[in-house]
């Protein structure tokens, strides 16, 4: 007859049991991952390489596949590389296996270690179909979100997927980037026209990623607009395209940020290589003395003084 | 009274048992969601030309003369970050060495930063591009926490985030912080705990210091929040810089986000040989040989908590494995094994006593 005390020991006992084979496998699993990439890896780089680049045929693994491996590989080629066709990825993808494997990864909650998987397909251009959440103001969601629209050709139709939902820079930082590296030559310049603020504020991450100065227009256009939502989004456009902050536009934008976001950019403006002068004729009419003095003397502390002797490494 | 004595012992060494066994499932809980955590950071490759997107890192460092260190902090996986090391150059030559080897050069006038009590007398920066995030601070300030002010002051970066002496940082520490950081915008300090042991009472520690009882953490924070409650130096208390500036800000109402990712390690503390996962465990195996030679319901019980005791040894080498992993502590593999089989081990070799 077995007494409560031991039936409580017994299921403590099953579920740590279960616990640790669980922790057994993964380390497995990863241990294996490692091996056959230590193996075969970069033999199938070259081959995929070769296979993208070079019209050489489909390479496929000799030895039994190690799908997690094969789509690390996978990812890792198409980061360090540009200018592949995504549809021949797309092809090499469905050719492994790698289209199934995926599909059974993404079921259920897309989150952690399988939003991992889905993020490496999507950028590689595997076509799943990414069971998405509907709401998440996590990272790893909006990163899946914003990944879901690099499956659309058209830039337009990927902008209008992306602003229907509130994203943060962050957010639309990943999907700019992840949308250029399978469409290199995509054209923003309609969402920064667009009524939309989303869009728009995708459309001028676009812009300090890109620095394209065909937008230089579009981005004075919204600094002089003052839309309180899209501020500092445009002054940090305008300093990515290397523009000159002395202007009346931008000192007045400038003086609607609150204190700690004028500093902020003030900080900005003196790693991005602005000169003391600069800041010091944007800072003209800051209305606090002490971030004033504080800009400039940040601003002077990158420059070597000239007035120096210039015997400096004084030991 | 043996009775009483007896029951009381195995009443401590259960409870025991089950503490062990709860700090490592918790501890393999946060490994696992700081691996998925790494793995999602590590995926997270802007090319850092967006600084609304790739908030700016300033890593405070207090200078403690391991040059090791400082090349670590420069070659962490992350784009925008800058290293500001502080020190008193008239008095420590491994910091003059430093200033040397990097090629640095004086420049301008010292930062006015009327908020903090602490300004720094020279500023270094290097001439070389490849070490271009290294800003050398020279100041007389005694304290730690009054050179991190001078560390603060120079800063070219909105979040900073404090290096004590003796504190190591994991090199995709910054990436997963910042990341964590981008998730929620709003939280203003995030802590993360630095790991100090690979035993089955290091991993107890950090599970208690995932609760908020930590005895070394790091902490990014927002650089103007820092400043806004006075900096690092006032006013004094007991503890480290890093801990002091977290209650603080704690209690000015600054949203807090504490991450069970361990993104340092102490190296004092580190490389044990396990001397305390074997006192734990042959503990709970003396308490299970007696409880062999108890009457036949005793001695069921005592194969369940051999059992568990099992596991739980297991765990906490599989634990060790995986601590090993992140903070490369150098624990071999029959040391890891020993832990578990140290109490099978035991009982059998009693039992072929008696038997013999």
């Amino acid at each position: 007859m077995i007494t409560f005390v031991e039936s409580i020991l017994l299921l403590v006992g099953c579920a740590l049991a279960v616990f640790v084979w669980q922790e057994l496998m993964w380390d497995v699993r990863r241990r294996a991952r490692r091996q056959w990439l230590s193996r075969h890896g970069s033999g199938c780089a070259s081959h995929i390489c070769g296979y993208l680049f070079d019209d050489a045929p489909i390479p496929l693994p000799e030895t039994e596949c190690n799908h997690e491996a094969l789509l690390e590989l996978l990812h890792s080629v198409c980061t360090l590389t540009s200018g592949y066709d995504p549809r021949r990825v797309a092809l090499l993808s469905r050719r492994m296996g790698l289209d199934d494997y995926l599909q059974r990864r993404t079921r259920g909650r897309t989150r952690c270690t399988r939003a991992v998987y889905s993020l490496l397909a999507l950028q590689t251009g595997i076509d799943v179909d990414l069971r998405l959440p509907a709401t998440g103001d996590d990272l790893a969601s909006q990163t899946l979100f914003a990944l879901s629209a690099t499956r659309l050709d058209d830039t337009d139709a990927a902008v209008r997927h992306l602003a229907a939902r509130n994203l943060s820079p962050t957010s639309a930082a990943m999907a700019v980037e992840m949308r250029s590296r399978r469409y290199p030559l995509s054209d923003y310049s309609e969402a920064l026209h667009s009524a939309d603020t989303m869009a728009v504020r995708i459309g001028l991450a676009a812009v300090r990623r890109t620095a394209n100065p065909e937008m230089t227009f579009e981005v004075i256009r919204l600094v002089d607009t003052c839309n309180d939502e899209l501020l500092e989004d445009s002054l940090y456009a305008l300093v990515a395209l290397r523009l000159s902050v002395v202007r009346q536009s931008v000192a007045r934008a400038v003086a609607h940020l609150g204190e700690i976001r004028r500093t902020r950019f003030y900080r900005h403006l003196v790693v991005e290589g602005y000169s003391s002068q600069a800041i010091e004729l944007l800072c003209r009419n800051e209305p606090s003395a002490a971030i004033r003095d504080y800009a400039i003397s940040l601003g002077e502390s990158h420059k070597r003084r000239l007035d120096q002797p210039q015997k400096q490494t004084v030991l | 009274m043996m009775f009483l004595l007896m029951w009381l012992y195995v009443t401590a060494v259960t409870m025991l048992a089950v503490a062990v066994t709860v700090a490592c499932v918790a501890r393999h809980v946060v490994l696992m969601r700081d691996g998925c955590t790494r793995r999602l950071a590590g995926l997270w490759t802007l090319t850092g030309c967006d600084a609304l997107a790739e908030p700016g890192v300033s890593l405070l460092v207090d200078y403690d003369g391991n040059e090791q260190t400082l090349e670590e902090l420069l070659s962490l996986d992350y784009l925008r970050y800058e290293v500001v090391v502080v020190g008193n150059l008239a008095v420590d030559h491994s910091l003059a060495r430093v200033v040397e080897r990097y090629s640095m050069v004086e420049v301008g006038a010292p930062v006015v930063d009327e908020r903090l009590s602490n300004s720094p007398r020279r500023l270094y920066r290097s001439r070389r591009r490849s070490y271009r995030r290294l800003v050398v601070v020279d100041s007389a300030a005694e304290h730690t926490a009054e050179r991190l002010d001078c560390a603060l002051a120079v800063r070219s970066y909105d979040r900073v985030l404090a290096v004590e002496r003796g504190v190591r940082l994991s090199p995709e520490a910054l990436r997963v912080m910042v990341w964590r950081a981008c998730e929620s915008p709003d939280t203003e300090v995030i802590t993360a705990p630095v790991m100090t042991d690979d035993s089955v009472m290091g991993a107890v520690s950090e599970v208690w210091g995932f609760f908020g009882r930590c005895r070394t953490e790091v902490a990014l924070m927002d650089g103007d929040t820092v400043v806004a409650v006075g900096g690092f130096s006032a006013p004094r208390g007991r503890g480290g810089a890093t801990r002091r500036i977290v209650k603080r800000l704690r209690r000015a109402g600054c949203l807090r986000l504490r991450l069970g990712v361990a993104v340092g390690r102490n190296p004092k503390a580190v490389p044990r040989v396990g001397l305390v996962d074997f006192a734990v465990c042959h503990l709970l195996g003396y308490g299970a040989v007696l409880l062999w030679f108890g009457d036949h319901t005793m001695r069921r019980v005592a194969v369940l908590c051999l059992v568990i005791l099992w596991l739980t040894g297991l765990m906490a080498a599989v634990g060790s494995r995986a601590f090993r992993r992140y903070s490369g502590s150098r624990r071999s593999w029959w040391q890891t094994i020993a832990v578990p089989l140290a109490v099978p081990f035991r009982i059998f070799l009693v039992r072929h006593r008696k038997n013999a």
